[in-house]
């Protein structure tokens, strides 16, 4: 019966967790029953329930689906190259910022840079499927040099470098936040000391600034490789085309096409799952990576 | 005195790099004014840095009389405050348990919460659950469906978790039980987490959100501002802009980037306006919450 | 803790409590506009019937509106409007479809859909008889725009589910429209037949000043060519007998596509060097309809192609937009041709198959509840094709909306000559209730003053050429390589008119759209055509 005083003794705190957990009981677990979805021929006069089992029907179909790998493939491309080149912009560009002296300016600078971070991807879309159209801005500088006008949003030689430069444009002053917060963390008296051994602005920076952000880098690094299959659903939603599948059809888009647009539920409903579990062992893995690498304080369970 | 022009020689490239990013970050939205501003029969500005030869507020007067622009504000306004207000609650009252480590189960609550991060029913089910609860064509079905995200709780859990102790403890001392030590003691200071989650909801979920409204909600009076938008800027064939305009009882009068432009300027334009204001909120917010979390 | 557990339990009311009040607001259903009369019988005590129509337009459907109050009363029923609104409408069908709500009727989808939906066992069968006996007007425009056993594309395993929608004009909608006044300016006596009479004419329209500023400013002809292959340039292919970027039939019953056809090689070959000679449109891979019309419109360009209503008045059928340009300049005239003759007489360009979806169809439980079905059947056939419905759903009352003139004509009556006064008043296209079925020759006297008629008559009969064969059928094949096709053709034809590669390589283009699934393309289609349409 010691469950039971445990339980009286912190009733408390569980019944604030009621709620929530309504919730997650309802609206969360409730409709999971659909994953059967994946194992099902789905029959919509039968029901979920009640169409014929497929086994891993789906599974074959997609693992045996060259296009299915071609999926795989650019979504943890898209993935890396937003990690690779964005991850490090928003280090940059705080350290950098942190140079400026002039605090209206700096402020001025910090305010415009975390506004796009703001403006969902219909909007941000349709801006640049004016900026990179035909007669768009890029085109108009390519045509200065006395260059051909390029369908960016169309070609796949640029398609994927557009998903990477307009996603560091939404999120690199936002993200940059986190970083100015642990600069301002940073204790004066270090630089007054690298001052005073005469370091310049730019030892300081690499010794000083870049060291104490490290931990805070590695945090964020380890968080962002938990989402690796998540490449960008709104972004690439609302600027691909057909003309650029072979290189921007990401796991997530190629679900909702399936699903949604071809009726082929049961397999979107296989292929997603395939993601789920996938994310599983990531997130898992990375949380036993953060435990012995951080210790208790930075994991997730 | 190489060194102090080495200092100037870089000072200068700083702020001309910082003029840059301000110049590259706004200019999207400089071309969306001049766009929205350049009447049909004037020769188009496009992109180029320069000023249409004619200015037409017109297009913003022809926004104003539509009404599925005013309506699709009501409900977004009224999902984003519903909304954050329930998730600001649940998840918060479900994050500050988990933080005790002596909670009975905490290990197992955890898990069957972040489990939902990974997985999920897919669309059919979800569907089929707000239909049978009855939520199509209300605005339940924006709110309620993804009112508690597993992310938030964690980080919620986590910012609580960092909370000094001693606080606790000494309220705790004088006779305070859990209930009133969270309110009374951890939520005032938990601040920044609530102005950080809120923001994130408010902005990406609500503001921003656009699929959930897609699937759930038919009924014009109650669609939001997101999908209106996405209509007009991505619907962009001929047909349907001539039908729009002929709804709008607008003729012929508009070029379709003038209208498309327009009606993104005036999404944005309220963001823009109240953003100087909610800015200094989610800055210390995402500070304090980012560092512990 | 009294307050705690207030607070909690008044939460949960909160949220019980909401959703059940949205539960009583909304019975759970799409966003229905409640019916007019609240009535469930008429005055003859027969049930009203509940059915369900579309309209794109839902903001303006009002509860009061004539058109509806006409259709119920004259039906017994009640009618819901549901939106088909948006380019998510047919997501959220599927969805709905799905998920088990399968509404009454469905329509305007992809043909795939179509298929798919059969598969799924979510139509309802609609008996060939069925159709004949409810809806005998109907079944006659079917036979006049499709031909002899009109359904026969559509049937699955010799079941019919399907009211197709053919667009009967589409057959000979595209024409080529010439600047009549530059003929004459540049000294062209007739309007130019051949070919080479062709060239001469753009030739002339480049360098010999048609529109006589005394500058070098003008072209010969502009095209679109951004977004599909059969856009570009279309009626000079067709002078060498090939239709780009559809399916059609050669002399020898073989299905091929123009693209890869030797006809397509000698007219890439004439249009390289009319684009190096610059006398057409150098910016022709940019167009889409807006640019095209910007060209003809600013008097740039004086040939191009285009639906034939754009050049003759407005009134007469709808838009004409080039017909139009008289305002600004009353010198424009238009002579319209269907494009050159070539070599060995072939001539025309591309046309729209009459048939490009299934039109629409009945959800399964109507399969069961026939009478249902006939009212659904009977209210199209009414709608459609019946005078007095007609006139009274989209003209609304005489003497109060409209009038007839002296000429026989319908004429609005102020202040409801307007689509605002009209959409109002509850007439026209917001309640168009089966969507589409539009048999042009029925609807003639509402499109068309009686003074008209001549000239649209004239205009009609012009354009010549071929329609997609593949239009209505289902082409999995097809579907998987179409885009990456499309993309490769294009690309291709850009660099062979622009010179960036040499017309001779021509063959190679050819193997290398085969080996990228053009070939597997092509023989679906021939099964296709052998087995469905032969």
């Amino acid at each position: 019966m010691a469950v039971l005083k445990e339980i009286r003794k912190y009733r408390t705190l569980l019944l604030m967790m009621v709620p929530a957990m309504i919730y997650f009981l309802l609206f969360r677990y409730g409709p999971m029953y659909g994953i059967v979805l994946a194992f099902k021929d789905f029959k919509i006069t039968q029901g979920i329930w009640n169409s014929p089992w497929a086994g891993f029907k789906y599974f074959d179909m997609a693992f045996s689906d060259p296009y299915f790998y071609v999926v795989v493939k650019n979504t943890v491309i898209i993935s890396l190259y937003k990690l690779l080149f964005g991850f490090p912009v928003p280090i940059l560009f705080a350290i950098l910022l942190n140079e400026v002296r002039r605090a209206v300016f700096k402020k001025w600078v910090q305010t415009v840079s975390y506004l796009p971070y703001f403006i969902s991807w219909i909007v941000l879309g349709g801006m640049f499927l004016s900026i990179f159209s035909l007669d768009g801005l890029i085109n108009q500088i390519v045509q200065l040099f006395g260059h051909e006008p390029i369908l960016f949003l169309a070609d796949d030689a640029y398609f994927r470098t557009i998903l990477v430069s307009t996603h560091i444009f939404q999120t690199f002053g936002w993200e940059s936040v986190i970083y100015f917060a642990a600069i301002a963390g940073i204790d004066p008296q270090l630089y007054e000391a690298a001052v005073m051994d005469g370091a310049n602005r730019f030892q300081r920076a690499i010794r000083i600034t870049l060291p104490s952000l490290l931990p805070v880098i590695s945090i964020l690094f380890i968080l962002r490789m938990t989402s690796v299959l998540d490449a960008g659903f709104d972004q690439i939603f609302n600027l691909y085309s057909v003309s650029v599948y072979n290189v921007a059809d990401v796991i997530d888009t190629f679900v909702y096409r399936k699903g949604l647009v071809e009726s082929e539920y049961s397999y979107s409903t296989a292929v997603n799952l395939f993601k789920s579990v996938i994310a599983l062992v990531l997130v898992v893995g990375v949380n036993r990576i953060a435990k012995s690498a951080g210790g208790k304080e930075n994991t997730l369970w | 005195m190489f060194k102090i022009n080495g200092g100037h020689v870089f000072n200068f490239f700083l702020y001309l790099f910082m003029i840059g990013v301000i110049v590259v970050t706004l200019y999207p939205f400089w071309t969306q004014i001049m766009i929205s501003l350049t009447p049909k029969d004037a020769p188009p500005v496009f992109n180029a840095l320069k000023i249409p030869q004619r200015i037409s507020f017109d297009g913003y007067l022809l926004i104003f009389q539509y009404k599925s622009v005013w309506v699709g504000y009501a409900n977004t306004i009224l999902r984003t405050a519903l909304g954050v207000t329930l998730s600001l609650i649940f998840t918060a009252l479900v994050a500050y348990p988990l933080s005790k480590a002596e909670l009975p189960f905490n290990r197992t609550f955890t898990f069957i919460i972040l489990f939902t991060m990974m997985f999920g029913g897919g669309l059919i089910p979800s569907y089929m659950l707000v239909k049978e609860l009855h939520l199509m064509n209300s605005i339940w079905a924006l709110v309620l469906p993804g009112m508690v995200e597993a992310f938030n709780v964690l980080i919620m859990r986590n910012f609580f978790r960092s909370l000094p102790e001693s606080l606790e403890e000494s309220a705790r001392i004088d006779g305070a039980g859990y209930g009133t030590i969270f309110r009374a003691v951890v939520l005032p200071l938990s601040k920044p987490v609530l102005a950080t989650v809120a923001l994130w909801i408010g902005v990406q979920v609500h503001w921003n959100g656009w699929f959930d409204a897609m699937i759930y909600i038919n009924d014009p009076n109650k669609q939001v501002l997101q999908i209106v938008l996405r209509k007009i800027i991505y619907d962009n064939n001929v047909q349907t802009l001539k039908q729009m305009m002929t709804t709008m009882g607008i003729g012929g009068k508009f070029s379709g980037p003038q209208l498309q432009a327009t009606m993104i300027m005036f999404s944005v334009i309220p963001l823009l306006l109240a953003y100087p204001f909610v800015q200094k909120y989610f800055v210390r917010g995402i500070m304090m919450g980012a560092i512990k979390g | 803790m009294r307050v705690r557990k207030i607070v909690f339990m008044s939460l949960i009311l909160v949220l019980v409590a909401a959703i059940i009040a949205s539960c009583s607001k909304n019975n759970g259903g799409d966003s229905t506009n409640e019916p007019t009369n609240g009535q469930t019988e008429s005055a003859s005590g027969e049930p009203r019937m509940d059915v369900t129509f579309t309209t794109h337009n839902i903001d303006k459907v009002k509860p009061d509106a004539y058109a509806l109050k006409y259709m119920q009363d004259k039906f017994n029923v009640n009618i819901h409007m549901v939106t088909s609104n948006g380019g998510d409408y047919r997501e959220k069908l599927m969805l709905s479809v799905a998920s088990g709500d399968i509404p009454d009727y469905m329509g305007n989808l992809p043909i795939s859909d179509f298929y798919k939906l059969v598969d799924q066992g979510v139509l309802a069968e609609i008996p060939e008889d069925l159709i004949k006996e409810h809806m005998p007007k109907y079944y006659q425009y079917l036979e006049r725009s499709i031909g002899p056993e009109p359904l026969k594309a559509f049937a699955v395993d010799g079941k019919n589910y399907a009211l197709p929608g053919p667009w009967s004009i589409g057959k000979n909608i595209n024409v080529v429209g010439i600047r009549q006044d530059w003929l004459k300016n540049v000294g062209i006596e007739k309007t130019p037949e051949t070919i080479d009479e062709f060239e001469d004419m753009l030739y002339k329209f480049t360098n010999n000043d048609p529109d006589q500023n005394g500058k070098k400013d003008t072209y010969g002809m502009t095209s679109r060519g951004k977004l599909e292959i059969w856009d570009i340039f279309a009626p000079i292919f067709g002078a060498y007998g090939v239709y780009p970027g559809i399916f059609t039939l050669d002399g020898s019953g073989k299905v091929v596509r123009g693209e890869v056809e030797p006809g397509a090689k000698t007219a890439l070959e004439k249009l390289a060097k009319w684009y190096k000679d610059g006398v057409i449109d150098r910016e022709f891979l940019l167009n889409d309809w807006e640019e095209v019309e910007k060209a003809i419109i600013a008097e740039k360009a004086g040939v191009a192609q285009c639906e034939w209503g754009c050049f003759i008045p407005g009134e007469a059928f709808w838009e004409g937009k080039y017909d139009a340009m008289k305002k600004n300049n009353p010198k424009v005239n238009w002579v319209t041709m269907p494009g050159p003759k070539g070599p060995n007489g072939d001539y025309g360009t591309f046309q729209t198959n009459p048939i490009g979806d299934a039109g629409m169809f009945f959800g399964k439980q109507l399969a069961d509840d026939r009478a249902k079905m006939i009212k659904y059947m009977d209210m199209f056939e009414a709608y459609s094709f019946d005078l007095e419905t007609y006139v009274n759903v989209n003209r609304g009352v005489k003497g109060k909306t409209y009038e007839m003139t002296a000429d026989g004509d319908y004429a609005w009556i102020p202040p409801y000559d307007t689509e605002e006064k009209q959409t109002e008043f509850g007439l026209g296209g917001t309640y168009a209730f089966p969507g589409a079925f539009n048999d042009y020759d029925f609807q003639k006297p509402f499109m068309t003053p009686k003074k008209y008629l001549k000239v649209r008559e004239a205009a009609e009969s012009v354009g010549v050429g071929k329609v997609d064969l593949m239009g209505p059928m289902l082409t999995p094949v097809n579907n998987e390589y179409k885009d990456r096709l499309k993309t490769f053709t294009l690309k291709s034809f850009y660099d062979f008119i622009g010179g960036k590669r040499p017309v001779s390589e021509f063959d190679k283009f050819v193997e290398e759209w085969k080996a990228m699934g053009g070939q597997k393309v092509l023989d679906e289609a021939q099964q296709i055509y052998d087995q469905k349409l032969k």
